[in-house]
């Protein structure tokens, strides 16, 4: 009996086998009528059917399919690993925003590209610059590392990275962001995001470009700016150049000092020349960038100029001078790329950063310091198979500060110069299989003053047909700043520590069809020992850092994309919550009540860009919904309190035609809050409260680019 | 129930291909296809040598189509590599978008050598590719700069001056 069923089931087997082959065969054979193909059909077929199809066959087959999600699946990107990776495979949660997204949207600044990116949303800081913050958390200062080009930009004093038209959006090839931590590849400014800004190369350029823009708000003038660059590549090298300069108001509204309550009228009415709110609102930018290669070697120079504008009040709010704050950066790198095989590559690049930030010649926050840091740096990168690449380096750096006026006579050091040293060794190796990446990798500081630390990171990736899926475990860490050392320790005698961040990241995502697709990824980021700036209650009155017990936060967030033929649209939606996993025990960010959500950050936000092209026409209307956020301020009363901001829409429309009249010169204007909402920046810790944004705002911009 | 689930599971991952981008697929294939209606003189012997510069998904799409096709009687070999100095023979190179800024070293180093350059850039047909895919309207075709081709010594078919764009 149980030989006859052990013959049956072989005999079924070769019949289904023989059925299978047999129905193949006659498929493979069977002539392909492409007129009669759908677009699902051509999706299907296999690279046996299409590589022996006409040439012309396969072009109205291409036709057929048209447009598709599947450069921005495919795109490879580093941000995350050094090594080229697409997005799918990347070992963290990414985003991409193209030339295309920018230009279409006519973002005014960096602040309206980064408002497209899931979980990321902005504050004011003080003495007039606004900075980022990601998932709920302030990062600001020193947890958010932007690069340009490769090249750090946040300051060495307090590790900040202001923002708010500084930065010229259209000379952006591609923003590639790492919404989670990236401290295992970038050491101590990465500890909960990094935005890898890359700009037009040569090939990009291949000629000369300009472009003027101007905004106009409710009872200000928005924005002047202008861009000119030039790029060429040639025999053995390439070179590129941009300028960027501009002023623009962050706001054009009254503002009120929850401190003194002076108040700010956009009119000036009842201000001295002297306090003229229109100045104290202004931000100007000047920014060249230049970089070029000659065979293996390459070098860029940066030079950043920002200025923001502060009040220093007499104690009662009647008398004062409104001050200019500068931030100027100098930033350099040559490197070379030693093809040492066709699989391994050294890269040796030394890198110099000088910077002047904060510098005011306001009595009650006089300072000027200029620091430096002189980087040096080796990266092998061996490219053993496609399957598997090993990478590994080794980076020292040596901090320099130099104190010209400060509040304080001199750093810990008893002197009025300080260094520091830091020395560091990473690696990563990627393992990839069929369905299944591996990602291991970590990086070990040592630095003089603060000691060991190091940030490992596992990861997980994969595709499984249309489907992907990530998990990320890392952790991370802030290096305190130089300032933050020296107020630590001589405000308070303080001896301030990284703070040290653990962070899990999953994500799925599915392609839903040639045209869409949706991801979905969850967080928990945990902030042990964060350093937090805070003002003495007591008897001192005086500024200090600390590091806290811990804060952080967790949550989710959505992403829907979509590419047709006529054009693209991007949703998405985050949600943080510090209170979900209990991870916020620093008061100075509470809002007292809520432990679900921090000072001046939404719970809820939803991020639409939307692009239809009309020909030579590009019509993009885009919105922000931000849940209600919370402020420090003053009462009706005009007593200190924790007020509610409303929800904010905040609706944009941009058109913009290309070619007008000559190729290359493009004509957009479009109008940013229509709904004139009228934004605030909250400060996210106890202090100044909400400062204006700009209200609903018309902009228009001429762009013209000339192929050589 | 283990047992259940992990076959289950591996039935579902056999079930499953990995996904291959559709804009790639087709780069590889008009790629392919660009050896089919170039006149190659030293055509006939060895493989035929594809090397993609650079990191580009249609490098994947044309190691798996390599098997499936041949120029002639000649095997598709499909090679890449991150540095221009370590590529020593192949009838196409494919530049990636982000190595187009070594174009104009690729032409010098390969001038007298019948190897079309094919990028994927816009504007760099006029800069001297033999042959540049564009996406225009959101259909992909292609430029041929005839005057590139005969820097190389080589020759296309009539046929590919109907389907492309000459410049």
């Amino acid at each position: 009996m149980r030989l006859f069923f052990k013959t049956l089931l072989c005999l079924s087997i070769m019949t289904v086998a023989t059925v299978v082959s047999a129905y193949a065969a006659a498929d493979s054979t069977k002539k392909i009528d492409i007129n009669t193909l759908t677009r699902d059909d051509v999706a299907k077929m296999s690279n046996k059917d299409l590589v022996n199809l006409p040439f012309e066959d396969l072009m109205a087959l291409a036709d057929k399919l048209g447009v598709s999600v599947d450069d921005l699946l495919n795109m490879k990107v580093s941000v995350s690993s050094k090594k080229a990776l697409s997005t799918r495979e990347a070992p963290g949660i990414i985003t991409v925003v193209t030339e295309e997204e920018i230009v279409n949207s006519g973002a005014r600044d960096l602040v309206d590209v980064l408002r497209m990116v899931p979980g990321f949303e902005f504050g004011y800081d003080t003495q007039g610059a606004t900075g980022i913050g990601v998932r709920g958390i302030w990062a600001e200062e020193g947890k958010v590392l932007l690069l340009v080009d490769g090249q750090e930009m946040n300051e060495l004093e307090y590790s900040c990275m202001p923002i708010g038209n500084r930065f010229d959006v259209s000379q952006i090839k591609r923003i590639e962001i790492l919404r989670g931590p990236g401290s295992c590849i970038y050491g101590g400014f990465a500890e909960a995001s990094v935005i890898n800004i890359i700009t037009k190369k040569s090939d990009d350029i291949n000629g000369a470009g300009a472009n003027i823009t101007y905004g106009q708000m409710q009872s200000a003038f928005g924005l002047a700016n202008g861009t000119v660059e030039v790029g060429k590549f040639f025999k053995g090298g390439d070179f590129s150049v941009k300028a960027f300069g501009s002023t623009a108001n962050r706001g054009d509204r009254d503002y009120t000092d929850p401190n003194t309550g002076y108040v700010y009228t956009m009119d000036n009415a009842g201000l001295t020349d002297a306090l003229k709110n229109t100045d104290l609102m202004r931000l100007n930018a000047v920014n060249v960038n230049a970089g070029g290669s000659l065979n293996n070697l390459s070098g860029r120079f940066i030079y950043d100029f920002y200025q923001t504008d502060m009040a220093d009040l007499s104690a009662d709010g009647t008398a004062g001078l409104i001050y200019p704050v500068k931030f100027k950066t100098y930033l350099g790198e040559a490197r070379y790329d030693l093809p040492v095989s066709d699989k391994l590559t050294i890269t040796p690049k030394i890198n110099y950063k000088g910077v002047s930030a904060w510098q005011t010649d306001a009595p009650s926050m006089i300072y000027d310091e200029f620091a430096s840091r002189y980087t040096g740096n080796v990266l092998a990168n061996y490219d053993y198979s496609d399957n598997l690449n090993v990478l590994g380096g080794f980076e020292g750096y040596l901090d320099d500060a130099a104190q010209k006026t400060s509040s304080y006579d001199t750093f810990p050091n008893g002197k009025k110069t300080i260094a520091y040293n830091n020395i560091s060794a990473f690696g990563q190796g990627v393992f990839k299989t069929t369905y299944i990446n591996f990602i291991v990798g970590g990086r070990v500081d040592k630095n003089n003053q603060f000691g060991w630390a190091f940030s490992p990171r596992l990861g997980v990736t994969g595709l499984l047909d249309k489907f992907h899926y990530k998990a990320i475990f890392s952790q991370a860490f802030r290096a305190p700043g130089i300032e933050n050392i020296r107020v630590a320790k001589l405000g308070f005698g303080v001896d301030i520590k990284p703070e040290r961040t653990t962070d899990f990241e999953g994500e799925m995502g599915y392609q839903l069809s040639n045209n869409m697709f949706i991801t979905a990824n969850v967080f928990d980021i945990s902030i042990k020992d964060p350093i937090v700036y805070f003002i003495d209650t007591g008897a001192s009155g005086g500024e200090g850092y600390k590091n806290f017990s811990h804060t952080g936060s967790s949550g989710f967030e959505v992403e829907y994309k979509t590419k047709f033929n006529w054009g693209y649209s991007s949703l998405n939606y985050s949600f943080s919550d510090p209170g979900l996993l209990n991870r916020n025990d620093v008061s100075l960010y509470e809002v007292p009540g809520r432990s679900d959500v921090m000072l001046a950050f939404p719970q809820h936000k939803v991020s639409l860009n939307f692009n239809y092209y009309l020909g030579k026409l590009s019509i993009n209307p885009s919105g922000t919904f931000l849940s209600k956020r919370f402020t420090y301020g003053t009462d009706a009363d005009g007593n200190a309190a924790f007020l509610q901001e409303p929800s904010l829409f905040l609706v944009n429309l941009y058109l913009r035609y290309n070619d007008l009249f000559v190729k290359g010169l493009a004509l957009g204007a479009g109008v940013y809050d229509i709904l004139n909402q009228q934004y605030n920046f909250i400060q996210p810790y106890q202090g100044v409260g909400s400062w204006p944004g700009p209200s609903r705002e018309l902009v228009v911009r001429l762009t013209y680019a000339l192929k050589m | 129930m283990k047992r259940t689930l992990l076959c289950s599971l591996i039935v579902f991952c056999l079930g499953c291909g990995v996904s291959f981008g559709q804009d790639a697929k087709f780069s590889a294939l008009y790629i392919i296809n660009f050896a089919k209606y170039v006149g190659w003189p030293s055509a006939g012997s060895g493989d035929f040598v594809i090397t993609v510069l650079g990191d580009d998904p249609a490098f994947t799409q044309l190691q798996s189509m390599s098997a499936e096709s041949k120029i002639g009687d000649q095997a598709i070999v499909v090679n890449k590599s991150m540095n221009l100095d370590k590529i020593e023979k192949c009838n196409i190179l494919f530049i990636s978008q982000d190595k187009s800024n070594v174009l104009a070293s690729a032409q010098a180093k390969f001038a007298s050598s019948n190897v079309l350059i094919v990028t994927n850039k816009d504007g760099l047909g006029q800069q001297g590719a033999g042959i540049n895919l564009v996406t225009i309207g959101g259909k992909l075709t292609f430029e041929i700069n005839v005057e590139s081709l005969k820097k190389c010594g080589l020759t296309a078919k009539p046929a590919l001056f109907k389907l492309g764009k000459t410049i």
